[in-house]
This record gives structure tokens, C-alpha cells and sequence, in this order.
């Protein structure tokens, strides 16, 4: 299923532009994929060398942090879900 | 006529200056790659067409490199940029320095990077891989960050002889390489050593900014955060020229691009405090190669208390020469008779972490 995604403006030059954009699949740990393969800039603004989500990146779904989801595979994803890639924020 | 364009990579994006040859009244644009730190800024006219190569970064998002041929109005990010590998067990944290290849090799690129390490493209910048000879330097077990972390900020050419060139790392000190940057021997015999490392007492020198004379590269000169120093073996080894300074500390270090006796540093006032000796802002100038030093003061403010990062400081290449600084307290000076007299820039910017120049046909 199409699950819509939402970056943060200043990785818009990543998609060309974008900051909505949408990829196709069924799962959690899927969709991050699709993202990347679909937008290959993405890929080290989001992951570290290991493979790991950059410390200060966070990826919800929907109002759930990923970052907390142990095994993103086994998250099936429904219609209406919605992906958020967002920066870590602290006060200051 | 020529464009004379100065470029700032500040922490929040890139911004140009352009003007004429007279180099009297500029045009400011930007902010360009807006909200991201720009490390380094070089405009590359081995192709005939000029070529923006941006060092970028940010503290979430990391670092990468981005290309414009358009003189900035468009970029383009580099997807097989400079990444270690997952088993080298480093992070990318920043890339200090982009340096274009020789006249007569248009398609090889240097990066030097934080976590310390040299990267190189044969491809016109599109694909990158790591210089394993420097990376994984016998050494590198020693190497030990200082206040600037570990970063290869300085990569030199010798532009006669192809399997020559140098880098420079901070906290580490002097590499040369004579064999295209396959094997690397540490250079720092006279430097002075911050903390020597007991199974590698040879590095842990700081170099903050080296260069080298481009009419004899056996001359090198560098500003290291214990002092400033001249080579003339090409590294092999160092003596001390500080004759006529306030002080031995500061960050940059630029060469007439004409005339490779005549320096340009920026001494500043000890490494726990980082700006200008007093306040009084001024650039030290020696026309005879490190013997001795002048200030240079007309049009700088006084009452400076700002300091200059080591990539802030550039040189132009006309005649006269214009020199130009980025203060880490955001403002442009620049001088369009060889430093003898200064002004200041439009705008005021967040913290200038590198200026570069170019003359664009």
C-alpha cells in the first residue's frame, strides 16, 4: 500500500524538492527501505555507518516513536498510517 | 571583465560576494544551502566550466558533499560521497577540506575529514573511496583529538612532481607522501609535540595550516597551535619563524599566490582565549619568507575581540593581490591592495568557518 512520508525541509534536495512524498509497502522496516531505494540521498543524512538511525533522528509512525520498535519487520502497516522522519529536539 | 567571487561557508549556509576586478563595492547573495554548516568552499575551473564544490554538514543529519555548476544558484548533493566503511569502526563527523586534483588531472578530488582520514575521487568527484595508506596509518593508534577534534583539514599537491603531496591533522601533525598517497611518513621532525604518545612519540603535533610554495615545494610554512614554522626539505624537517609576532597562536595561514615568500597569518591572543591580541585586529604579513613579520592594521577595527577559523583566510591572485578573512564573529574584511589596507564586507553572518576566492571569467 502507498504509505505517505514526511521529511524535514531541510532534506527536501534529497527528493527533489519534496518534503511529502510517498513509497509502497507493507511493513515498518519495508517502508524505510522503499524510502531509501526511492531516495538514495536520504540514505546517509538518516543512517550512520552501522546502518543504525542517526542519534538525533526520529522516525514516528504516526505518533509512535520506531525508535522504541524492536523488530520493524513485524510492524504491518495499515491504510491511513503515515511515516514522520523529524529531528530530535531539546530545549534551550 | 573577470568576476571576482569571495565565498563564506558559515553554520548556517554559504555566502558569495561578487564584484569586478577593482574589487571596490560588492553584491551579497545568500543564504545558499541554507540551514547547513559549510566547512569548505572551492570553485574548480580545471573543466573550463567553474565547478562549486561545498563541504556540508550538519549535527543531525552529517556531512556530505554537494556540486554546483552554476555558480551556487543550484546544488547537487554527491551520492557516493566520502563514507567509511561500517568495519573501519570511524564516523564521518565533518569534512574539512575539499581539494580539486592537479591542473592536468581534471577528474581527481581530496577530501580530508573528521574523524581523521583522506578520501579521494577519479571520477570527477562522483564516487570517492578511502586513502587506506593515511587512514590506517601504522600510527593511527596514537593519533589523539585535540579541542578541534581529529580532522585532516589541509591537503597539498606538489605541482611538478606527481607522487608527491602532504596532508596535515590536527593534533597529529605533518604526513608526506611520495608515492601518490599509497604510503605516508610522518613529517613533524622539529615541530613542537603537545603530548608525545609513548608507542608513537613522533606525532601529536598540532598543525592548525600549512602551505607550500608552489615555484619550490620543497618550502613549507605552517601555522601549528605552538607556533609558526618553515621547512625547507619539504617537511623533512622544521625550524621556527616568530620573529616580530605578539604571539605564536592563531588558526590561518595563506601565500601570495605570486610572490611564495609573502605570508599571511592571523596571530591570536593564546589558545584560552582565541581572538585578536588586545582586540586590536590585525593581519601579520612577511614578504621574505618567515624571517620577519608586519602588522596590518589600516581599516581593522581595534576593538576586535573575534577570532578566524583555519579555513577562514584566502587569497585572490590578482595584482595586487587581494586577501580576504572571515571572522568567527560573522563579518568579511577584505583588502584589495595585498593587505596594506582593509574594509569590511556587507552583511553580518553567523560564525565564518571558511572563505574561499575565485576569479570566474
Amino acid at each position: 500500500m502507498r504509505i505517505p512520508v514526511t521529511l524535514p525541509t531541510l532534506l527536501a534536495h534529497c527528493t527533489g524538492g519534496a518534503r511529502d512524498v510517498e513509497v509502497e509497502a507493507e511493513t515498518l522496516e519495508t517502508c524505510l527501505d522503499a524510502l531509501l531505494r526511492s531516495y538514495p540521498l536520504l540514505r546517509p543524512h538518516l543512517l550512520d555507518e552501522t546502518g543504525n538511525l542517526r542519534p538525533h533522528v526520529n522516525v514516528f509512525l504516526n505518533d509512535q516513536n520506531a525508535r522504541w520498535i524492536d523488530d520493524w519487520a513485524a510492524v504491518r502497516l495499515a491504510p491511513g498510517d503515515t511515516l514522520t522522519v523529524i529531528q530530535a529536539v531539546s530545549g534551550g | 571583465m573577470s568576476q571576482v567571487l569571495v565565498m563564506a561557508g558559515t553554520g548556517k549556509g554559504a555566502f558569495f560576494w561578487w564584484s569586478d576586478e577593482r574589487r571596490r563595492s560588492w553584491r551579497l547573495e545568500g543564504p545558499l544551502l541554507k540551514g547547513w554548516e559549510v566547512n569548505d568552499l572551492v570553485v574548480d575551473l580545471r573543466g573550463g566550466e567553474p565547478v562549486v564544490w561545498a563541504a556540508v554538514g550538519h549535527y543531525v543529519y552529517g556531512a556530505t558533499v554537494q556540486r554546483s555548476r552554476d555558480l551556487g544558484r543550484t546544488w547537487t548533493q554527491i551520492e557516493d560521497g566520502p563514507r567509511y566503511a561500517e568495519e573501519a569502526g570511524r564516523k564521518l563527523e565533518r569534512i574539512w577540506r575539499v581539494q580539486p586534483g592537479r591542473a592536468d588531472e581534471p577528474d581527481e578530488l581530496w577530501a580530508g575529514v573528521a574523524e581523521a582520514g583522506l578520501f579521494v575521487s577519479r571520477d570527477g568527484g562522483e564516487s570517492w573511496r578511502e586513502v587506506a595508506g593515511l587512514n590506517d596509518h601504522p600510527t593511527r593508534p596514537s593519533w589523539q583529538p585535540g579541542a578541534g577534534g581529529l580532522c585532516c583539514h589541509t591537503i597539498l599537491l606538489d605541482p611538478a612532481d606527481r607522487r608527491r603531496m602532504w596532508v596535515a591533522i590536527s593534533a597529529v601533525g605533518a604526513f608526506r607522501s611520495d608515492d601518490g598517497g599509497a604510503t605516508w611518513q610522518v613529517r613533524n621532525q622539529g615541530l613542537p609535540i603537545a603530548v608525545p604518545a609513548e608507542a608513537h612519540p613522533e606525532v601529536g603535533s598540532c598543525v592548525h595550516k600549512m602551505v607550500v610554495a608552489p615555484d619550490d615545494p620543497r618550502r613549507l610554512y605552517q601555522q601549528n597551535h605552538q607556533g609558526v614554522l618553515r621547512s625547507a626539505d619539504a617537511g623533512d624537517t622544521w625550524e621556527r619563524i616568530e620573529d616580530g609576532l605578539p604571539s605564536r597562536f592563531g588558526f590561518p595561514m595563506v601565500m601570495h599566490p605570486a610572490d611564495s615568500r609573502t605570508l599571511y597569518i592571523l596571530p591570536l591572543e593564546s589558545d584560552e582565549y582565541r581572538f585578536f591580541p588586545g582586540g586590536a585586529m590585525a593581519v601579520y604579513r612577511s614578504r621574505d619568507g618567515g624571517d620577519s613579520w608586519q602588522p596590518l592594521t589600516s581599516g581593522l577595527p581595534a576593538d576586535g575581540y573575534t577570532g578566524v577559523l583555519r579555513n577562514a583566510m584566502a587569497v585572490d591572485g590578482l595584482d595586487p593581490c587581494g586577501v580576504y578573512f572571515g571572522t568567527s564573529g560573522g563579518q568579511l574584511f577584505a583588502s584589495a591592495d595585498e593587505g596594506e589596507s582593509w574594509h569590511a564586507l556587507p552583511g553580518l553572518l553567523p560564525r565564518i568557518s571558511c572563505v574561499s576566492v575565485a576569479v570566474v571569467p
